[in-house]
């Protein structure tokens, strides 16, 4: 109380003055409009903006009602999901439907993501204020997808992926058809989802069953390898103790929200939350790091352990294992969270697939994964554009050069942002949108900022 | 006073008797639909080599009866996504937002009764002077609740319960409880929870006469709608991340 008691003394003292610098500022960004090429997404910092996104007033307008429906479909045949709470019995999906003819745009989730998450539900509700139907769907990599809807229960390899991503794309148009105008159809997705939009370009070139209009990339990983190795060096330095020091990594977050909504009183627990905790509290580098790595190890026990339950491979938990409603799973969350991605790639994936394809080794495999695969294809096909910043850290040395020469005025690079930071602010939308809406003839983002 | 005291018995004791039907209900339900349904990992008849444990964690609690804490987990994510959830698109139609956030207001302020007595029981001048300043602007300012005038200039809602209180005298949390309709609970919280509830229910006879339960499933509807959780978005661990959030935040409570 006291403390607070001295920060509005603080605050006397230098608010007037303070108050004539944003005055005069103000006044004078009205007096001399900015350049319109100007990018003002006010994070600079590509770890916090990663945590933190993008601040509500800054945000593109959503329309007021967003009708966000689950839809469902039969699982793809395979062994039956165990009977723990999330037994899965169908497929979901998210259709956001318009009431007359409209395109059809596809949005597939980033790494671990559900097709209800927080930004996929931006992203929705921002195609649907714009005039599409939107299809939402759940990353390649979340247990819900590995249950219902994997054929091979083992995600990682992104054109095999894919394929399961494009069948279930089919069902869901065949399924919708009756009911909606479709006049075309988009994709785009964020993240690993925007990888997985490039493959899923590629095999429509073949499998011609949509023919995109457009296909936009957002933040994406270019070679899922490299990006997965700065994740697992990421936890390594930030978490020296390991999964142990996830624990106060935890325990400082919920302290921090205890003390915002003590402060605050009764607040929602969502981004925006995050966002002023942030600027109260500045994180420091090493603490963002942590709770990025948490994040993404979080993501990848959820699959190593549905990978391994599904397919019997013993690695986390014993095959012959027996799981009911009352099975407690601590002891197998313990094991999958102690996995980098990379034990996942060298201890699962590779020898799933070296079983599968004749000759296969580790360097063709990783070389699969990667978006240089399909560079020659890329290059070409002027439907499909990436948007990513400069500061997005999932991209190794020389990938920004890669997505820059390979889509050549097709690629946006913003300065800051993170890794997907900014997918909210108003320009990014903005751009967005633009993309979508232009015609065949004017496919290009703006162009290339030089990077500040 | 005598019949007062003996009709809060009452209350209490047909609370506690609903409580303990609603438990064992729950627990018949989730045994009798899918118990008895075991999954074996891997193809039928394989085994592999036994993996070795590790070491305690900070994942791992105190929760001794976790096999019915999961079945009852389960029975109230059934029970959310078919009879809650509906329930609340209902809710959220009838009543514009501007209504609801007024509703939800009310109830802050009505709860704001528990959180002053447990203010003064926890010896907490802040929190206690707070809670008055509070009751006192919004009962004037903030039209009988209605509005939430005082978060406004600084004076918030800390939600103080019988449970943070018996924590702040030292009582650890006990054995992890998942409670039926309510979720992620402990030994401790949910004494806590009877005690906050019985004397609500002492009040409301005191001033009204009478329990006033048929305010139950409105104030259900509105708490369910304060509240962003959604069951299953959290993947396979979601009950061991959900027990490790809730213990972690109440013992934060309890410090502040």
């Amino acid at each position: 109380m006291s403390e607070r008691r001295a920060d509005a003394r603080r605050l006397r003292w230098w608010a007037v003055p303070a108050l004539t610098v944003v005055l005069i500022g103000a006044v004078l960004a009205g007096a001399c409009p900015r350049p319109a090429s100007a990018y003002d997404y006010p994070v600079d910092d590509g770890l916090l903006a990663t945590v933190v996104g993008t601040a509500p007033a800054d945000r593109a307008e959503l329309p007021e009602h967003v009708p966000f429906e689950v839809r469902r479909l039969d699982r793809v045949p395979g062994p039956p999901v165990p009977p723990s709470f999330w037994n899965q019995d169908r497929v979901r999906y998210g259709l956001v439907a318009q009431d007359g003819a409209a395109p059809l745009i596809f949005i597939v989730a980033g790494t671990g993501a559900r097709f209800s998450s927080e930004k996929m539900r931006f992203l929705a509700a921002a195609f649907y204020g714009a005039g599409y139907h939107v299809v939402a769907l759940s990353s390649p990599t979340h247990s819900d997808f590995i249950l219902t809807a994997s054929s091979t229960r083992m995600p990682g390899l992104a054109p095999e992926d894919v394929r399961d991503l494009y069948a279930l794309m089919k069902r869901v148009h065949v399924e919708l058809q009756p009911d909606l105008e479709i006049s075309g159809f988009h994709l785009t997705g964020y993240s690993l989802g925007g990888t997985h939009s490039a493959f899923l370009a590629a095999l429509d070139e073949r499998e011609r069953y949509f023919g995109f209009g457009r296909v936009l990339l957002i933040n994406p990983a270019v070679d899922l390898y490299s990006s997965v190795e700065i994740l697992d060096e990421m936890f390594a330095t930030a978490l020296p103790d390991g999964p142990e020091g996830v624990d106060r990594i935890f325990q400082r977050l919920l302290d921090l929200v205890s003390r915002y909504v003590h402060a605050r009183g009764r607040a929602p627990l969502d981004s925006e939350m995050l966002y002023h905790i942030a600027e109260v509290h500045p994180p420091r580098d090493a603490g963002l790091r942590a709770v990025i790595a948490t994040v993404f190890r979080l993501a990848a026990a959820n699959m190593i352990f549905t990978a391994d339950t599904m397919t019997g491979g013993g690695h986390v938990i014993e095959a012959g294992t027996e799981i009911s409603v009352s099975t407690s799973l601590t002891p197998y969350f313990k094991r999958s969270v102690r996995w980098p991605f990379v034990r996942y790639f060298d201890e699962m994936l590779l020898p799933y697939w070296q079983a599968r394809r004749q000759g296969i080794d580790r360097d063709a495999l990783i070389e699969q994964a990667s978006l240089r695969s399909i560079g020659p294809y890329l290059e070409g096909a002027s439907h499909v554009g990436v948007v990513t910043n400069a500061d997005d850290f999932i991209l190794a040395g020389g990938e920004l050069d890669f997505l820059r020469s390979t889509f050549g005025d097709r690629a946006h690079v913003y300065p800051t942002g993170g890794h997907c930071g900014n997918i909210q602010y108003r320009d990014n939308v903005a751009d967005m949108l633009a993309f979508f809406a232009a015609t065949p003839t004017t496919a290009s983002l703006r162009p290339v900022e030089s990077a500040r | 006073m005598m019949a007062a005291v003996n009709v809060w018995r009452s209350a209490a004791a047909l609370r506690a008797a609903g409580l303990a039907v609603a438990f064992v209900l729950c627990a018949l339900m989730s045994t009798g639909c899918s118990a008895s349904r075991t999954f074996t990992v891997g193809e039928p008849g394989a085994s592999s080599a036994p993996l070795p444990d590790i070491g305690p964690a900070p994942i791992d609690r105190n929760d001794p009866w976790e096999g019915m804490n999961r079945r009852v987990y389960r029975f109230n994510a059934g029970f959310d996504r078919y009879v809650f959830l509906p329930a609340l698109d209902v809710w959220r139609f009838i009543l514009p937002s501007p209504v609801r956030r007024g509703f939800s207001n009310v109830l802050s302020h009505v709860g704001q009764i528990t959180s002053l007595v447990n203010s003064i029981v926890q010896l907490s001048p802040e929190k206690t002077v707070g809670t008055v300043g509070r009751i006192i602007i919004n009962s004037t300012f903030g039209i009988a609740g209605l509005f939430d005038a005082a978060t406004g200039i600084g004076l918030v809602d800390h939600g103080e319960d019988f449970g943070q209180t018996l924590g702040v005298y030292g009582v650890p949390p006990g054995p992890y409880l998942v409670l039926p309709f309510m979720g992620p609970s402990s030994t401790r919280d949910t004494g806590g929870f009877v005690v906050d509830r019985a004397f609500i229910t002492w009040l409301q006879w005191q001033a009204f006469g009478g329990s006033q339960s048929y305010t139950f499933l409105p104030v259900a509807m509105q708490t369910r709608d304060d509240l962003a959780f959604r069951y299953g978005e959290l993947g396979p661990f979601e009950y061991e991340l959900m027990r490790f959030l809730y213990l972690e935040w109440r013992a934060t409570q309890v410090a502040l």
